[in-house]
């Protein structure tokens, strides 16, 4: 195996679900050369790929199908967050998760839209009919989360919709709602 | 709007545009996006008092730092700054503008402790 494929091998399996263009950034490879490597390593059984929303993930083997998906969205901070609130509570109201998070309600809610499409949380209706949210598998998101670290650009990311998404409630003036 | 109009809208667009003098246009540019800053720092005022939060505080001082360039501006035009000195606050302001947009991100997070994610205390559950 080539030096280069051994290193992005290795840093495949170091950060799961590393997107493609932060292999080229961060091991400062030229993106032909990443794609030829790792066009390789698929080939060769030593990488998984994955593509999710629009973004292509990279995995090694150890991972079965949902786990990358998992993997995917605990790239981002705020998804990290909702989930590590739903560990600490149990079961939870949206808003109250929203409140527990000082998050928007729409910022929330874009989350949820993948996490309960990828099935890693739960929406439930309590006697009254109201939603709860609940973790899908306990163990499994846990254990993941530990496997995976959001990178600097992506926690920058994701607090400008944090800001932004709170600075537009502000001024719309919305109160938090529960359907 | 007649062509002539366009004709002079263009002109004087471009005279303020041009850095030749104080026009008129040049003055009301400044009045207005000085005025306009200026609620805008009211506004985000009136939010950081109801949040209390850092990001808050940050966006707040941004847009005061965009109302102090509006109020440079005027310096200039009444000839009370060197055009050099002016450029450099100006620009100067530009930056520390962006700076504190940059830190209200980073502090959008709530208790962000190094961005250490919160998580990890719950892992061994």
């Amino acid at each position: 195996m080539s030096d280069q494929r051994a290193r992005i091998a290795k840093y495949v399996s170091a950060t799961p679900g590393v997107h493609f263009s932060a292999l080229v950034r961060e091991l400062d490879l030229a993106p032909g050369q990443v794609q030829y490597h790792l066009r390789t390593l698929r080939r060769k059984q030593g990488v998984a790929e994955e593509h999710l929303y629009g973004k292509t993930h990279y995995y090694p083997l150890a991972y079965d199908d949902r786990e990358r998906r998992v993997l995917a969205l605990l790239r981002r901070e705020t998804a990290r967050d909702v989930l590590a609130s739903l560990l600490k509570h149990g079961s939870a109201r949206p808003a109250a998760v929203a409140e527990d998070l000082d998050i928007a309600r729409s910022t929330l809610e874009w989350q949820l839209d993948r996490l309960v499409e990828q099935n890693v949380v739960e929406k439930r209706y309590d006697s009254q009919g109201r939603v709860r949210l609940e973790l899908a598998n306990r163990s499994e998101t846990a254990r993941l989360m530990g496997d995976v670290v959001p990178s600097l650009p992506a926690r920058m990311a994701d607090r400008f919709v944090r800001l932004t998404d709170r600075l537009l409630d502000d001024v719309a003036g919305t109160e938090p709602t529960d359907e | 709007m007649t062509a002539n109009g366009i004709g002079r809208v263009a002109f004087h667009v471009g005279s303020a545009l041009g850095f030749d003098g104080s026009g008129p246009v040049l003055a009301s540019l400044l009045l207005l996006g000085g005025l306009t800053s200026v609620v805008l720092v009211v506004l985000s005022a009136v939010a950081f008092c109801r949040r209390r939060s850092r990001s808050y505080l940050l966006v707040t001082l941004a847009l005061g730092a965009l109302s102090i360039k509006a109020f440079l501006g005027g310096v200039w035009m009444f000839r009370l700054m060197p055009v050099g000195q002016h450029h450099f606050f100006e620009h100067g302001l530009d930056l520390l503008t962006a700076a504190l947009l940059g830190a209200a991100v980073y502090y959008a997070r709530a208790g962000s402790n190094d961005g250490k994610p919160s998580a990890e205390e719950f892992r061994s559950r």
